[in-house]
């Protein structure tokens, strides 16, 4: 069963809205014969994609950070896991990648100009860095988060604070940052989080679309699930689809049915400023998939590609 | 004959730019409202990219993201929150439940603290509540003054040794929630460590709890800590009115994107709507 309109109501749906465009007396006349806009769609083709990986490709860094390489912002405090926390941004500055520990040795200072070291927590939280020390790209980051224990018996009556942050990326590199707040009144500091944050990657038009699914009819195994997906562009300007960007589409949970397929670029052509497109999607559901609800995903394979997804019933 | 060939212009243009055009539709509105959710889901100190939540997505156990909205004791920054980011990920598919950090205990050595007197906490946990629903409407765009929407407290830590301060903080965010348009009020801590029982007795209960307690059981049914020997009672908060964070950070891998991430089950309220039962968080 087709869900979508025919192809004949698309076509002439399509002539009149590129008559109006066109700002051309017809779209009157065609204007009570053309089906909503909104249920016409881009026919769905079986052509294979190219998928986008997702993994970060590691960063190549020759030297490592010194003290000029970076800035450190002073985040907000926290209570998180129990913890009094204080977080920090590390941001490279720098115009290449350089090498850093992660965590570097770091240290907390008081008025009083007592130094307290700062530990690892054990269960510090490590993303992005591997065996002890990385490439922090040129625009990336890292998110520090050190914390203390955020009660103990008489606490909150004397807290004994840390204002200073010092971070010794070598013995003759040190980066000091005040007005952190950091209370060691019920004990030591410890490094709970050291995430690196790789800059983003370059963007394309296309990254710029937000997507909508939208589901007409549940599936079956052993059948063909159609549904929707609205690319709207949200740009001053047309979004081309050339490249053709690919898609991927994934139903169920655990090991998902997944399909990697072109988008129907030739029929689309492009998303004007501040419109929408809707394209047709096929899935083919396995004989032997899982009654009940599921998840449905799809995403553009373009460098921070829209997204969209739903629950659909199967069965 | 020129009208002729604007048509054959307008058919060649319209193959170029689409078969159905309509103008984009503005961000909406995140919906109000909640409803019951038994399915699991996680929360991270920093609310992830759009692009990592669409990895966390596509063929996962979770349905639903614990979003760290604000407040004063709020431990990371949110560089990714907003109302378009919110907007983007419940078209994702994702669902959510909403934690306000706000004042923490006064026995604590948190900055920010309500205050030992009962009367100014009670007014204090009031003053939260009117600040977490207005920043889901202000910032985060969510709609029909978040009428029935859930959002939970985060008190890290509630010692004893201030728990009368504690109580009329919490009845006081609670009661603040039950007022029209009233959402639904939560509790989140760790099951011993922020006394989430004593909460039962309070003049006003919260409607549901989330308690932290990392013992690798992911069913909602349990949040007794029994080497501990406290926790939340098997009586309280029966009638889907739970949340268990069962697993402490730890990273995790999905569609070639890892965070740091705790898991949760929930058997409560999820926004803006839950409906999928997932016998991980129940049975």
């Amino acid at each position: 069963m087709r869900v979508g309109p025919s192809f004949q109501q698309v076509r002439r749906s399509t002539v009149c809205w590129a008559t109006a465009w066109l700002g051309l007396i017809l779209v009157s006349a065609c204007a009570s014969e053309a089906p909503p806009l909104t249920q016409a769609a881009v026919p769905w083709i079986d052509r294979p994609g190219v998928p986008l990986t997702q993994l970060a490709s590691s960063v190549v860094a020759n030297r490592p950070c010194m003290a000029r390489d970076i800035h450190v912002d002073v985040g907000p405090v926290g209570a998180y896991q129990g913890h009094q926390t204080q977080e920090l941004r590390i941001r490279s500055v720098a115009p290449d990648a350089c090498l850093i520990a992660a965590p570097p040795a770091i240290a907390v200072g008081f008025a009083s100009g007592r130094q307290l070291a700062v530990t690892r927590d054990a269960s510090m939280s490590v993303l992005g860095a591997s065996n002890g020390i990385d490439g922090l790209a040129a625009g990336g980051s890292i998110r520090v988060l050190i914390g203390t224990p955020g009660a103990c018996a008489g606490a909150g009556s004397s807290p004994n604070v840390a204002n200073i942050v010092k971070l010794d990326l070598s013995a003759t590199e040190v980066v000091t940052v005040s007005g952190t707040w950091i209370n060691v009144e019920c004990g030591s500091p410890v490094v709970l989080a050291f995430n690196l944050e790789q800059a983003a990657m370059p963007t394309v038009p296309a990254s710029s679309l937000h997507a909508k699914l939208t589901v007409p009819a549940p599936t079956s195994p052993d059948g063909i699930l159609t549904y929707f997906v609205t690319l709207s562009n949200p740009l001053g300007q047309a979004v081309m689809l050339v490249p053709c960007p690919s898609y991927t589409q994934s139903l169920g949970v655990g090991v998902p049915v997944r399909q990697t397929l072109a988008l129907n670029c030739a029929a689309a052509g492009s998303i004007p400023a501040g419109n929408s497109v809707m394209f047709e999607m096929q899935l083919a559901v396995p004989a032997n998939f899982p009654q009940g609800m599921t998840k449905l995903g799809w995403q553009l394979e373009v460098p921070g590609g829209a997204s969209a997804g739903t629950t659909v019933a199967v069965g | 004959m020129r009208r002729r060939r604007a048509l054959i212009v307008a058919i060649a243009v319209a193959g170029q730019l689409g078969f159905a055009l309509t103008q984009a539709a503005p961000v909406s509105a995140f919906p109000a409202g909640s409803g019951i959710g038994q399915t699991q889901g996680f929360d991270a100190c920093q609310d992830p990219t759009e692009s990592q939540m669409s990895a966390f997505w596509n063929g996962t156990p979770y349905y639903w993201l614990g979003t760290y909205i604000g407040g004063y004791e709020m431990a990371c920054a949110q560089p990714n929150l907003n109302s378009v980011w919110l907007w983007d990920l419940y078209n994702q598919g994702w669902k959510f439940e909403f934690l306000w950090v706000g004042l923490q205990a006064p026995c604590t050595t948190y900055q920010y603290r309500f205050s030992s007197n009962t009367s100014t906490a009670f007014s204090q946990g009031q003053n939260e509540a009117i600040n977490a629903v207005n920043y889901l409407i202000n910032n985060l765009g969510v709609g029909n003054n978040a009428q029935s929407t859930a959002v939970t407290f985060d008190l890290d830590v509630a010692p004893s040794a201030c728990q009368a301060a504690t109580n009329a903080f919490i009845s006081g965010w609670d009661y603040q929630l039950s007022l029209s348009p009233a959402q639904e009020s939560g509790v989140y801590g760790g099951v011993c460590y922020s006394s989430l029982q004593s909460y039962a007795n309070i003049s006003y209960v919260p409607v549901f709890v989330w308690g932290g307690l990392w013992d690798g059981a992911s069913t909602t049914k349990d949040l007794w800590n029994s080497s501990g020997n406290c926790g939340v009672t098997s009586g309280s908060w029966v009638y889907s009115q739970r949340l268990k964070q069962w697993q402490g950070p730890h990273n995790e891998t999905w569609n070639g994107v890892q965070l740091n991430i705790d898991d949760d089950c929930a058997n409560t309220w999820v926004n803006p709507s839950g409906t999928i039962t997932d016998s991980a968080c129940i049975s």
